[in-house]
């Protein structure tokens, strides 16, 4: 979770809103502590390893502030998730996920780019350029180039930023604590699991 | 759901143990913004979906796994729960979509394989 956080620039604002211990000594031990253990599990240079690099070397958790803002037109590439409804529950739309690979893959506009599929049942990766609402259509558009697809309609299509998804679960997280639940127990949940 | 459950849930398989039942964590993507309070369903019986308080466009919820004998309880038995409760609140028809938080996993780890 600390990796997507900073993928998407939100640790500095994770930490400034929910998680102030992690501004402190403490607590950027915590996080070199998890870049340890995800470098135990990957080889690669991860971006938690660089940015966690940089988050201790300049200090910048209580500096930065960012904002989410939807994609426009002309805009850089926004990662994107898209779930399509009903693909797994009728016999009639069960299509292999290399043949819904093979579809996004081909006629979705060049301002959308399908990064991959996950199971068959309508998950799919993406970046774009365009509103969500547009990616959405072309999905639609995309898929519905095979028969057994062909009554797929722009309200079968879900579309959330990732930078949305991840904002959302930790808002919905982060009102626990009004419940008695710590946000340091939460990041420390999905820091060490995630 | 570690705040919820503590060591009951099991964050790698997204399982919680309740008494001897097992649950799926997952999430609902709703088609607009609403507020969604908690509630099992159904709300007769044995429950097989517990949707959990949520804001926005997601909500969380818990999927019962089916016993021994027991019909089976899929992923659109939450979507169902969501669209209903909604449906009569709102007084239309409201049409969502829900993936287990392996699922979610899955396809977000799509762009770090890239």
């Amino acid at each position: 979770m600390v990796n997507l956080l900073v993928k998407y620039r939100l640790l500095e604002e994770f930490i400034r809103e929910h998680w102030p211990n992690g501004a402190a000594d403490d607590g950027r031990a915590r996080l070199l502590r998890y870049e340890t253990l995800l470098r135990r599990h990957s080889a690669s240079d991860s971006i938690l390893t660089r940015a966690s690099q940089a988050l201790v070397a300049h200090n910048l958790c209580e500096t930065r502030i960012l904002t989410i803002e939807p994609p426009q037109a002309g805009q850089r590439n926004s990662e994107i998730v898209a779930f399509v409804r009903g693909m797994a529950i009728f016999n009639t739309r069960r299509v292999s996920k290399f043949t819904q690979e093979e579809l996004l893959g081909r006629y979705l506009p060049s301002a959308i780019r399908f990064i991959g599929a996950f199971d068959k049942s309508g998950n799919y990766a993406l970046t774009t350029r365009v509103s969500q609402d547009e990616a959405a259509q072309a999905i639609v558009d995309a898929l519905t180039h095979d028969e057994r697809l062909a009554d797929l309609t722009r309200s079968h299509v879900s579309v959330v930023l990732v930078s949305e998804l991840v904002l959302m679960t930790l808002a919905n997280q982060a009102n626990r604590k009004t419940a008695g639940f710590t946000r340091d127990t939460l990041v420390s949940h999905f820091c060490e699991h995630h | 759901m570690t705040a919820l459950y503590g060591d009951r849930f099991d964050p790698r398989s997204f399982e919680v143990r309740i008494a001897t039942a097992r649950w799926r964590a997952g999430i609902t993507f709703l088609p607009e913004p609403l507020a969604v309070r908690p509630f099992v369903w159904p709300a007769l019986g044995e429950p097989k979906v517990e949707v959990l308080a949520s804001s926005g466009r997601i909500a969380k919820f818990l999927k019962r796994e089916e016993q021994e004998g027991e019909e089976r309880i899929s992923f659109g038995d939450p979507t169902s729960a969501v669209d209903a409760a909604l449906a009569t609140h709102l007084g239309r028809t409201i049409s969502s979509t829900s993936r287990s938080g392996r699922t979610i996993r899955g396809v977000l780890r799509q762009f770090d394989e890239t």
